[in-house]
């Protein structure tokens, strides 16, 4: 089998390499341009930090400073102090280990929630914009069928249908991916379920719209081979319509996993989100604000964050963007 | 020859017409099969609508399935529904006795009303923004734009909604906390006398829409922005508002486009944390507690009228792709 | 360049400007216009409320529909504030025969319904005859059982409509002439009056009902026997009462009374704070900034409601009662109703509230109450000393804030002075109805909500072996025999003893259930009310005395 594979392999693995110098110029100069948008390069700075400070806790009693799930009946609901930096709970925990256990729990979601959105609607969309008519046909229908489920009932379903039963990976017991426990997953793929569709038909929107620009017709015209065309025209010119979707992909998952909580369809403990985490902040709002503040204001950085990075991997990936 | 010519024009003169009517018939096979998904996945959901706190005695179980029709197999059911569905007949709610029909008819005309008022809010002002933010990149517009944009979304609805309450309507007093009589079917009789009560609905529901579209459209217009045909057009001398508005905005609306269909279709069919939290009587309030209170005939009514709904608003928006761009073809 | 961008703004900005234009507008026609609901003149008081879920009193058992039927319906006869049945349609106390199996009730004169059409003996065998029905399919049905013939006609669901009828002329109610109702009993029962009072026997309008299968008309359709009557509707958002002209009872007080629906008590007491609505259940997490912000109009007392830890004392480890007694005592009730619920709870070792059981609080606390060593003691004595080997135990719980909390607590407690990791299962309020009602759970935090006001209510069906909502699996011989030997008895304190005692064994060794509190009403009410307050009663649902609406009185202007 091998043998036979050799000679054909060869000379495009010699086109493959040409290419991917000239790709790796291409993102370099990307990069670049990215490190230029300082609003970026500072949102992303920011969202390392949190990400580093949340995994580091995770691991770290030194950085948590308290177990997250041991309540203190006898400190409860107090405000930020040397003691406890932001203060404790009803149950008397202290905010701060909660709030990044929290935070490293929605930031899986979101994250999660993008890249199954990602590698769906990125495949489907461009499938259904290139693979020809039928499939166009039939692909758009599992998009319309998936799209015209109203979302939140098909998160609550599939989640009620999914949850606490003994499915491998998404299951109940200790996580199968170190770090993504069964509610975890189940909460990722019913989000994820409902979102694919947007990304899908704005690759196939994006797809269509450039398969008739003038540069196309004139590589299809030298004679490029439909793949080549995707590859170095098509994709990169609908990635930053991906990105900016992408990126408010994110957040919106998190908020989407806090309204699961509102609906009393939340992470059940000892999980916390930030959802979570806003949720038993809101019963508060009237009476210990600070619980509500802590979590609001990480979620508020994070859709901060990922929409100025978000914007500037879009505006470095974009290979016309000029000054 | 001749005779083939009359027959290519037809065909090219519609195929928009043979489009819609394709996508209108793809419909039937899709609310069938969301149907029966619904079914399936709301059959497999642990816990019936009869279980309630207080257990009821075996005897009364067995009546109140009977009387549903729940004391079919699971299959008689499915076809018994469907050939309801065939008739337009949803059934009765178990929950409160009531024709599904009239519910979901009720309730829409008030999520509607909610829908349509904050997708002029969140478009308006989106694509104001997008624009404005587009057309000055990098500067103080921009990063002005954009931030009013993300802070607005910045929270969710649980948060944002309360709070708006509490500061406008609890501690200004400016506006109503609860927004039960929402709608605007008086004001076209001249009775404004609910303003109070739609101001923070529509606000806390439509920021997040809002900075959405603006974002899409800012992305969006930067891309056209560059393109050649922008540049020839500016080239020719054309005045910029004329740039603007008729090369740039219009090829730029596509990627709009596709959000805007799924936005408004989301908008209209109604928000359950907005509706909840300003007690307003919609049918996003339903159509969870249908599923959380496992009264199956009307988490099927609102799911398959949901799948209507947002089915035709996505045919919709790809007929709106061809008037937008042109050179897409059916 | 610069100039289109100045456009882009100003359009912008015309935008905004038509919108406040728009909004000073409209401020301008509101003056002019009529006033929103809340700021309506005297004589009419807005309560927050819950959406009923259906208008029908022989079908229902959810609490905000009871309440509504209270409104617009009544009884033969209605409770007092003390719990007592009083005459409401009928016209003194009924007559009873000497074997007390027949009651004889009298009607007032010329009652009639809200439409003038009269009220006879008739509609209130059709009432009955209807919670009777088997595809009417009542819930509350068990609870007249007693009545001859009821349960033979609700158990034919399967027969020939001709076999129903047959059954329902052999219900054990009938008109001996227009004013005139007869009602015979299996069994001598001293609590049947108060059923006579409750919503399963309200009567139902024979001119508007074809037959006993016919369909129950709706709010604006209906009619009514009870003090107010709806005149607005609209569901999930409002319902506004006007008296009802035809009412017998104690003249009205208000001309109107609004009910807003709204389904986050957080959001009704941001109502009450706007003036909204007069008067509303208090959201009880914010119960300690309600008490400093309406220190005056926060009314807090007593419900009837009992939650505790529910054991299926059939699934190991909680089968051996010494386990089920070191969770028990392993519990800081005070310290969990203090940190958990804002103290908007009374901590208790009691089934059966105070009000009902005629003790004091605290009864049970040297059984069931706090006490860290006995607690380590009973789970080495049930073989597991320190916690050690001890099998997993799951405890289900509804989702919901709250719980988040309790369970967290019960949790650290538990692992705190017993050494053992329990596990928490959270899940909607449907899952852990079907998983209750199943048997399938080992601890659940549940308990009673009562339905009429006696002891027996706390016992029957509940805790005999295999009673028709015994989900707990509770066996106890003793209790069995105390709950035979109480439940026809005519010696009403010999009956309230009998039930003493059967409380006694049911909580000996926390059979099927350890208590943990007494719910505690929470409402608000503005001070421009009166009526309201001075006839609460423990089982109100939406405002203080729910079930006198007819009393309820407003100064404001």
């Amino acid at each position: 089998m091998a043998a036979t594979d050799q000679p054909i392999a060869q000379p495009y693995d010699f086109l493959n390499q040409q290419l991917a110098t000239k790709q790796r110029g291409l993102w370099a100069q990307a990069w670049q341009r990215l490190l230029r948008n300082r609003l970026a390069v500072a949102a992303g700075f920011v969202l390392l930090v949190i990400l580093a400070v949340s995994l580091a806790a995770d691991f770290s009693r030194t950085v948590q400073r308290y177990d997250p799930t041991v309540p203190d009946f006898q400190a409860t609901e107090q405000n930020p102090s040397r003691a406890h930096w932001l203060g404790t709970d009803t149950l008397g925990r202290d905010l701060w280990a909660r709030l990044l256990q929290g935070t490293l729990f929605s930031l899986k979601i979101g994250l999660g929630t993008q890249v199954i959105v990602l590698l769906i609607g990125v495949t489907i969309g461009m499938a259904a914009a290139l693979a020809g008519r039928y499939s166009d046909t039939v692909l758009m229908w599992l998009t319309d069928l998936a799209y015209a489920f109203p979302d939140l009932l098909a998160i609550i379903l599939l989640r009620q249908v999914l949850l606490g039963r003994d499915w491998p990976i998404i299951g109940e017991g200790d996580p199968q991916i170190p770090g993504f426990n069964g509610v975890l997953l189940v909460t990722v793929i019913a989000i994820s379920f409902v979102s694919w569709t947007t990304v899908a038909r704005l690759v196939r929107g994006q797809m269509l719209s450039i398969k008739e620009q003038d540069y196309v017709a004139a590589a299809r015209a030298m004679g490029a081979s439909p793949w080549r065309i995707v590859r170095v025209h098509m994709l990169p010119n609908t990635l930053g319509a991906v990105i900016v979707s992408a990126t408010f992909g994110i957040p919106l998952a998190i908020f989407a996993e806090a309204t699961l909580g509102f609906i009393g369809l939340g992470v059940p403990p000892p999980n916390a989100s930030l959802g979570s985490l806003i949720g038993s902040g809101l019963d508060a709002i009237q009476v210990h604000p600070v619980q509500l503040i802590w979590p609001t204001l990480m979620v508020a950085t994070l859709m901060l964050c990922f929409t100025f990075l978000g914007d500037g991997l879009r505006d470095a990936l974009d290979p016309r963007t000029r000054r | 020859m001749p005779r083939e010519l009359p027959r290519r024009r037809f065909r090219e003169e519609t195929p928009m017409v043979a489009y819609t009517v394709r996508r209108v018939l793809a419909m039937i096979p899709l609310i069938v099969a969301i149907a029966t998904i619904t079914f399936i996945l709301m059959h497999a959901v642990e816990g019936g609508p009869f279980d309630s706190d207080k257990p009821l005695p075996p005897a009364t179980l067995e009546n109140l399935k009977k009387r549903y029709g729940l004391d079919d197999p699971l299959p008689v059911q499915y076809f018994n529904y469907l050939k309801n569905l065939a008739r337009f007949d949803f059934g009765i709610s178990i929950a409160n006795n009531r024709n599904i029909t009239d519910i979901i008819r009720e309730r829409m005309g008030v999520s509607i009303q909610l829908g349509i008022a904050t997708f002029l809010f969140a478009t308006v002002l989106g694509l104001g923004l997008g624009v404005f933010s587009s057309l000055n990149q990098n500067g103080i517009g921009d990063y002005a734009g954009v931030f009013i944009a993300t802070v607005g979304a910045a929270m969710p609805s649980i948060v944002l909604a309360p709070i708006v309450t509490i500061v406008f309507a609890v501690k200004l007093g400016w506006f109503n906390v609860l927004s039960s009589d929402y709608g605007f079917t008086d004001w076209l009789r001249g009775d404004f006398s609910n303003w109070r009560q739609v101001v923070l609905p529509t606000i806390a529901l439509g920021f997040l829409p809002m900075a959405f579209i603006a974002r899409i459209t800012r992305a969006s217009m930067l891309e056209v922005l560059r393109q050649d045909y922008v540049r020839t057009a500016r080239a020719k001398g054309l005045a910029e508002f004329a740039v603007v508005i008729r090369h740039a905005a219009r090829n730029a609306m596509i990627p709009v486009l596709t959000v805007l269909g799924p936005i408004f279709a989301g908008l209209i069919t109604g928000s359950l944390v907005i509706e909840t939290l300003f007690a307003i009587p919609g049918l996003g309030r339903e159509f969870v507690r249908s599923v959380l209170i496992r009264d199956y005939g009307l988490i099927m009514g609102v799911t398959v009228f949901y799948a209507v709904v947002i089915a035709f608003m996505n045919l919709v928006v790809d007929l709106l792709y061809g008037f937008a761009d042109p050179r897409i073809r059916y | 360049m610069t100039k289109s961008y100045w456009r882009m703004l100003l359009s912008l900005l015309a935008v905004f400007v038509v919108v406040v234009a728009a909004a000073c507008g409209d401020d301008d026609d509101d003056t002019g216009g009529k006033a929103s609901g809340a700021a309506k003149p005297s004589g009419t008081i807005t309560i927050g409320a819950t959406q009923f879920e259906t208008w029908d009193p022989h079908f229902s058992d959810f609490a905000q529909d009871i309440t509504h039927f209270v409104y617009v319906w009544r009884g033969l006869y209605h409770l007092d504030v003390n719990d007592k049945p009083q005459p409401a349609m009928a016209d003194g106390q009924p007559q009873v025969s000497g074997d007390g199996k027949t009651y004889t009730i009298k009607l007032k004169k010329d009652l009639k319904w809200s439409d003038g059409q009269p009220l006879t003996a008739e509609d209130f065998v059709l009432g009955i005859q209807r919670t009777c029905n088997p595809d009417v399919a009542g819930h509350y049905q068990y609870i007249l059982t007693n009545i001859v013939g009821c349960d033979d006609y609700y158990n034919a669901a399967n027969k020939t409509p001709a076999e129903k009828e047959e059954l329902r002329k052999r219900v054990g109610v009938r008109a001996v002439d227009a004013q005139t109702l007869e009602v015979k009993i299996q069994e001598p029962q001293p609590t049947f009056p108060i059923l006579l009072a409750l919503w399963p026997t309200f009567p139902a309008p024979k001119h508007k009902l074809a037959n006993v299968d016919a369909p129950w008309p709706g709010p604006l359709e209906n009619v009514y026997n009870g003090p107010f009557m709806p005149s607005a509707y609209t569901e999930k958002a409002t319902m506004e009462l006007k008296p009802n002209p035809n009412w017998v009872g104690t003249p009205v007080g208000v001309e109107k009374v609004v009910l807003k629906y709204v389904d986050d008590p957080a959001v009704l007491n941001n109502a009450y704070r706007t003036g909204e609505v007069d008067a509303t259940v208090a959201n009880k997490p914010e119960l300690d900034k309600l008490k400093t912000e309406f220190p005056k109009e926060l009314q807090l007392y007593p419900a009837t409601r009992t939650i505790g830890l529910e054991f299926n004392v059939t699934k190991s480890p909680v089968d051996k009662p010494e386990v089920r007694l070191a969770l028990s005592q392993a519990t800081d009730r005070a310290t969990l109703v203090k940190v958990v619920f804002k103290d908007a709870n009374t901590p208790t070792t009691s089934w059966v509230p105070p009000a009902r059981n005629g003790l004091k609080g605290g009864e049970y606390d040297s059984i069931l109450g706090f006490n860290p060593t006995k607690a380590k003691e009973n789970l080495a004595k049930a073989g597991y000393p320190n916690g050690q080997g001890f099998p997993q135990l799951t405890l289900l719980l509804v989702d919901s804030q709250t719980n988040k909390l309790l369970g967290e607590f019960l949790q650290a407690e538990w692992k705190k002075h017993l050494g053992i990791d329990i596990k928490l299962e959270f899940v909607d309020s449907k899952t852990r109805s079907s998983r209750f009602n199943s048997s399938d759970f080992q601890v659940v935090t549940g308990g009673w909500q009562e339905d009429y006001p006696d002891p027996e209510n706390w016992f029957l069906g509940l805790w005999e072996t295999g009673g028709s909502i015994n989900k707990t699996k509770t066996s106890v011989k003793a209790l069995d025999d105390l709950i035979a030997k109480a439940k026809f008895n005519t010696n009403d304190e010999q009956r309230r003893q009998l039930y003493r005692e059967a409380e006694k064994a049911l909580l000996q060794e926390a059979n099927g259930i350890a208590p943990l509190w007494h719910t505690l009403a929470a409402f608000l009410v503005k001070p421009h009310i009166s009526g309201m307050v001075e006839n609460k009663r423990p089982g109100d649902t939406f405002v203080p005395g729910d079930w006198y609406i007819e009393l309820w009185k407003t100064s404001k202007k």
